[in-house]
């Protein structure tokens, strides 16, 4: 990177490298070079067409009264939704065997799915989301993030650092009216500074019993219908 | 396409449509990493690369400095990778949020490590702009200014993004671990 007209520090040298790990691997995904070039050249090939260099007309029809179709049709789409929204959005709790009266609930309809990412709120899961850090006798402290990613029975997911140490794999298990996290509960390779919460957060994933989704919303849950983490779906266009 | 262009397209103002074909695969690859590591999604950024490829090749009679060619591709992809993958208008958005904005299986190759697993996660969570802005400063190796000219913003506004992005991939990461 020759043309670096500021120092790199060792955030911009990481993420430089995970760039370029990154755009190998983008660059084996999508239509080969060929693929493309004769799909470009078909549309290419249609634009020059007679026929469609007016772009005014399919099979007859005008562009605009497509448009003005499938408009419609969006429409209709998104008040079919937003009817629906109610039942949608219903607390739906899947309870373990054990939990608690609190933890009981309706026959899950399918609607929420636990599966996906979903970014720790640590203030409303009574957990201090931050570590504290001292440099030069200087005592900060940090913010932190945690995610998980629960997918098809295996769960993956980092709190903080995101160096590596603190990022942790295992299983999940939800069937038969039960529903358990297996992860590791023993310090991560990082250490457990002061307040780092990486353990408290694993802890209490191998103690959740029960989960319910509600909107963007994943609670987990202890046998006695206690919170242990709330989790939230990332945002779209976050900043 | 002659043999003896050697591998490279070397201005594509006054080239004929049976070059085309050459033309794609000689900046392809190249652009489709460009466009992989600003769209969330793979299929963003073959999508961004043929309608940004499309557009290069319609306008290339307006290109008449051939040095200028890897910059000015560089602008027309980016500027799509950005606009693909800004968040879509109208009542959509809600029907695809969630976990398409960060698609992370753990057993995909892609995720070699865990370092690797947790930058994606936090590169993913930085806005478009500031995605764009740290890969064509980082990865390809433009200087703030020349960054501004590809994504036609002014220079501190580059300097901004950058820096949020950044702030943001240390709040995200924990800085110092």
């Amino acid at each position: 990177m020759s043309k670096q007209d500021t120092p790199m520090d060792a955030l911009d040298q990481r993420l430089a490298a995970y760039l370029r790990g990154r755009a190998e691997t983008a660059a084996g995904t999508g239509p080969g070079p060929e693929d493309m070039a004769a799909a470009i050249a078909t549309r290419m090939g249609r634009a020059m067409a007679p026929s469609r260099r007016s772009g005014t007309s399919l099979h007859g029809v005008s562009a605009i009264a497509w448009a003005l179709l499938a408009i419609a049709l969006l429409a209709a789409l998104a008040i079919a939704i937003t009817a629906g929204s109610d039942r949608d959005d219903r607390l739906v709790v899947f309870p373990s065997v054990s939990a608690g009266p609190s933890v009981t609930s309706p026959t899950p309809t399918g609607a929420a799915s636990l599966e996906g990412m979903w970014w720790l709120d640590f203030e409303a899961s009574g957990i201090d989301g931050s570590y504290e850090l001292t440099s030069g006798g200087k005592r900060t402290r940090i913010p932190v993030g945690s995610s998980i990613d629960l997918a098809g029975g295996a769960v993956s997911g980092l709190t903080g650092a995101g160096g590596g140490c603190d990022a942790f794999k295992g299983t999940y298990r939800d069937a038969d009216g039960r529903f358990t996290i297996a992860v590791p509960t023993t310090a991560g390779h990082c250490g457990q500074g002061p307040g780092f919460p990486d353990l408290e957060v694993r802890k209490r994933l191998a103690a959740a019993a029960a989960w319910d989704v509600e909107g963007e919303t994943l609670r987990l849950l202890d046998a006695n219908g206690t919170l242990l983490l709330l989790y939230r779906r990332p945002a779209t266009g976050a900043t | 396409m002659e043999s003896t262009r050697n591998n490279a397209t070397p201005a594509i103002a006054g080239i004929g449509e049976a070059e085309l074909g050459a033309f794609v695969r000689d900046h392809y690859p190249r652009l489709l990493r460009l466009a992989g590591l600003i769209c969330r999604e793979p299929s963003d950024a073959a999508d961004a690369v043929q309608i940004a490829l499309e557009q290069a090749w319609r306008r290339r009679g307006t290109l008449r400095d051939p040095d200028a060619l890897k910059g000015w591709l560089d602008r027309i992809v980016v500027r799509e990778a950005v606009r693909t993958s800004k968040p879509r208008g109208l009542a959509v958005i809600p029907l695809f949020r969630g976990p398409r904005e960060i698609a992370i299986d753990p057993a995909d190759p892609r995720a070699r490590h865990e370092e690797d697993t947790g930058m994606r996660i936090a590169f993913d969570r930085l806005n478009a702009d500031q995605r764009a802005a740290l890969v064509l400063h980082l990865y390809a190796g433009y200087t703030v200014e020349q960054t501004a000219r590809i994504v036609d913003a002014p220079v501190e506004t580059v300097r901004a993004r950058l820096r949020r992005g950044k702030d943001r991939l240390r709040t995200l990461l924990g800085d110092g671990r």
